[in-house]
């Protein structure tokens, strides 16, 4: 196993050579904005990138396909754009004729090595991409999520970088699926610092956004803004499954939600999903909290929306419950139920 | 099955009470004795509003006004909490799941817009949550709902009485298919800012 894996670690390596990369980046061109960059303003325009993660056989199609969201999401002079979660994977369908075919085929356990080998691999071509994309189209970028094999562990990380291309945040998934722990993938060991500038902006990975905590924690952070890459494992779309994640969270913590949604079929597992940017209720005229939404839950697309910081941030104000129960949180979590947590670190059990 | 009755009454007095048949009885509303013995299966009770006074089951008093915030009672072996006032928080919520309630009984708490604190905090806590305003009905997390909506309607009997019915085995269910609470990350709250700001 631990020769195939390598082998296929190279084979990856090679069908995601430098040479080809260069040749693509040199026919990006920059693209003219009609609007000046201004992070002091109130209203941020956000396009929100629902994107189909099957497997490709040739890494210049996945190229095209996340370059022609950039170029979509400027032309309607986007300020941030945010993907999906585990937007690498796709790559690693250059390897298809080698890999198991299906999730239902073999145990998701067995592709543990396989994700630990080529994850790497995958990972940083799809973060010089995202970082090359972000500086060309000066676009503040949640790149989505991507796997990767980081301090001897298996992280599903999420990666934001500013205008210039400099990556403002790097935050693992800090709750799991209990899917993603069969598949070997260790939960990020903490909310990490990430920089609010040009944006008041935090970046998490969708399951994470199905824990109030995570909102309670990005707003103390000075979060107004929080990017949400998903991928739901469903094969059939519910919204009233879907509601439970950022909808929710931003109705508790006024804040607006970003979210980047990975759809199709990976490992075998279907994904289905809406891109959407979502506010309190009391936001939105009518009353649904939902700015912009996909139409539907497969396939690609790109939705672009406005976001008022200044009513975010007034209605955080006016919101003060939350500090009151702060005090009391040891109360909450009281140790007893703390020690009956697997979620604590799974990877050291 | 567990099986809840609401009497949907006019006034909003709330009385709580475990029947001898083992069902549970919610009323908003004064009941006559006459009134009482008619219906299935319902017993007369003796406790009545004030004497449900309710004071220091609930840590987190923060101000006078929710120092009265919930009753808890045992029922079936599971842990009911009944909320008196419409002040939520999820931090409450996560509270009384983790220490044991798989009930949560809103009576006064208007709950008409579609997904409110109570259905998402059904959902994050994988609780029953039941509410009476505007009609009787559960809150229960959508992987054990027929339609996926996470709401299952009261059975109206008669006119102002409700059934509402759930197995157990359907929250163990729900919290099998996705497992929410086990994957909380008090480590990572505890040292973020957010815990002592």
């Amino acid at each position: 196993m631990g020769v195939m894996t390598s082998l296929g670690a190279q084979w990856l390596g090679y069908a995601l050579r430098d040479s080809a990369w260069r040749r693509w980046s040199l026919t990006i061109s920059e693209p003219q904005r009609s609007s000046v960059y201004d992070p002091s303003k109130s209203l941020v325009r956000v396009a929100v990138v629902q994107f189909r993660v099957d497997p490709v056989t040739d890494p210049q199609h996945w190229l095209l396909r996340v370059t022609r969201c950039f170029q979509q999401a400027s032309s309607q002079d986007a300020d941030i754009i945010v993907f999906g979660e585990d937007m690498a994977s796709p790559l690693l369908g250059v390897l298809q004729r080698f890999l198991p075919r299906s999730a239902n085929a073999v145990p998701l356990r067995s592709l543990t090595p396989w994700l630990k080998a080529l994850s790497p691999v995958a990972y940083r071509y799809w973060y010089r991409t995202m970082q090359f994309l972000s500086q060309r189209f000066a676009m503040t970028t949640v790149a989505g999520s991507a796997m990767t094999w980081h301090q001897q562990q298996l992280l599903n990380v999420a990666v934001t970088f500013d205008p210039m291309g400099q990556e403002i945040a790097w935050q693992p998934k800090l709750h799991l699926f209990p899917m993603e722990a069969t598949l070997g993938i260790c939960p990020g060991p903490d909310l990490t610092a990430q920089v609010l500038d040009p944006w008041p902006l935090v970046t998490l990975v969708c399951n994470d956004a199905t824990y109030y905590e995570s909102f309670r924690m990005a707003r103390r952070l000075g979060a107004l803004l929080v990017a949400v890459p998903i991928a739901d494992p469903e094969a059939c779309y519910s919204v009233d499954k879907a509601r439970r994640g950022a909808w929710a969270r931003v109705q508790e913590t006024p804040s607006a939600g970003l979210v980047g949604a990975s759809t199709g079929r990976l490992f075998g597992i279907p994904l289905t999903g809406k891109a959407g940017i979502y506010v309190p209720r009391d936001l939105t005229l009518d009353g649904t909290g939902v700015i912009v939404e996909s139409e539907h839950p497969v396939g690609d697309d790109v939705q672009v929306g406005v976001v008022d910081l200044a009513s975010l941030a007034d209605l955080q104000e006016r919101d003060g419950l939350w500090l009151l129960t702060t005090p009391w949180l040891d109360t909450v979590y009281s140790p007893k139920n703390e020690t009956s947590s697997p979620g604590a670190d799974p990877c050291t059990s | 099955m567990s099986t809840v009755w609401v009497w949907d009454g006019a006034d909003v007095t709330l009385l709580a009470n475990i029947l001898d048949d083992g069902s549970f009885l919610i009323c908003r509303s004064v009941l006559q004795p006459t009134e009482l013995v008619t219906l299935p299966g319902v017993r007369l009770w003796t406790g009545s509003y004030p004497a449900y006074e309710l004071h220091g089951v609930h840590p987190m008093t923060l101000h006078p006004g929710l120092a009265t915030m919930a009753i808890q009672c045992q029922w079936a072996g599971h842990c009911v909490t009944i909320m008196t006032e419409p002040s939520w928080s999820p931090e409450s919520q996560r509270y009384f799941t983790l220490h044991g309630s798989d009930v949560i009984v809103t009576p006064f708490m208007a709950d008409r817009a579609q997904h409110g604190p109570l259905w998402r905090d059904a959902q994050q806590n994988q609780y029953v949550g039941l509410s009476l305003w505007p009609t009787p009905q559960l809150t229960l997390p959508c992987e054990i709902t027929e339609d996926n909506t996470g709401i299952r309607p009261g059975l109206l009997i008669k006119p102002g009485l409700w059934r509402l019915e759930w197995a157990w085995s359907e929250l163990a269910t729900a919290r099998e298919i996705f497992a929410v609470l086990p994957y909380l990350r008090q480590d990572v709250y505890r040292r973020h800012p957010w815990w002592n700001s």
